[in-house]
């Protein structure tokens, strides 16, 4: 056994893990890019390629805003089944550009996640409900996830 | 069995995990509030609401400098037994100003006590004393679950 994630199955069940992914800038990007492998223009041709190498299953999410986005927006968490294929929403936030209730660089605000299973090969994405251009602000994300 | 914290006190043990929260600014942050979650004026307001969901063991944590505070800084990791409770000291890290021993590299052990925290604590950080230039810090934490 070179994991743990090879006994969870006997137990149908798994081991929870945290991971942050800093410093996202949402300047840029389109509704159908992933801010996490590039803006829209150079989505086709990204190097870009994390995915999770084995079955999870990602069950909540937060946001914390480094810099706020000139206008309000809906912060979408996808999941892409590949690299390049759209993305199903599974988790939102609405930010906003008051600082009230999101506090600038300090609060971690949880998205409204559905819980989605990620293969192997899924790629987790993030975007925009509407596409921005200028000043998208930048965000640290926090996604809590599960082995299968 | 909902998770795996249900199993492990089968083998006494626990899954160890290292996360860290990059970046937190520490100035203008009360010792009374959390500079993870909100600035003291913005608590009552905030939407913040990390928690780990289910109960885990917070066992060492590290700083690493990314900004310098301007002057002698005492660093309090927190648990808090919801997010807006006063929160218990279970770390302490003193921040100096000169680079000896604490520069923008080094990954700085808090002395810490390992607390438990269920699915509804939070973790907090803040300095002993409030300033505008307290500096700008990443934090590792390890924790296992329970």
């Amino acid at each position: 056994m070179s994991d743990f994630g090879e006994i969870c199955p006997l137990f149908n069940t798994g081991v929870f893990n945290e991971l942050i992914f800093p410093r996202i800038k949402m300047t840029d990007i389109s509704t159908t890019a992933n801010a996490l492998l590039g803006t829209n223009d150079c989505h086709a041709s990204s190097l870009g390629d994390f995915t999770f190498g084995r079955t999870v299953v990602i069950t909540a999410a937060w946001i914390r805003k480094k810099t706020t986005p000139a206008a309000a927006e809906t912060m979408v968490l996808n999941h892409h089944t590949s690299k390049l294929a759209d993305g199903t929403a599974f988790g939102t936030l609405k930010i906003t550009t008051s600082v009230t209730g999101q506090t600038v660089a300090h609060g971690y605000m949880a998205m409204n996640v559905s819980t989605a299973t990620f293969a192997s090969s899924d790629v987790l994405g993030i975007t925009y409900g509407t596409s921005t251009a200028a000043n998208g602000g930048i965000y640290d994300v926090i996604i809590r996830y599960k082995d299968k | 069995m909902t998770d795996f914290s249900e199993l492990c006190p089968l083998f006494d043990t626990g899954v160890f995990n290292e996360f860290t929260f990059p970046e937190v600014s520490l100035s203008d942050i009360s010792a009374c509030a959390n500079a993870l979650m909100f600035s003291a004026d913005a608590q009552a307001s905030s939407s913040a609401d990390f928690n780990f969901g289910r109960t885990v063991i917070v066992t060492n944590a590290w700083l690493r400098v990314r900004i310098a505070p301007a002057g002698s800084c005492i660093i309090h990791l927190k648990h808090h037994t919801t997010m807006r409770a006063a929160g218990t000291i279970m770390g302490t890290l003193s921040g100096t100003t000169t680079g000896v021993g604490f520069d923008a590299h080094a990954w700085v052990p808090m002395i810490v006590t390992a607390a438990t925290f269920d699915s509804a604590a939070v973790l907090g950080l803040a300095p002993a004393t409030v300033s505008s230039d307290n500096g700008v810090y990443d934090l590792m934490i390890r924790y296992k679950e329970k």
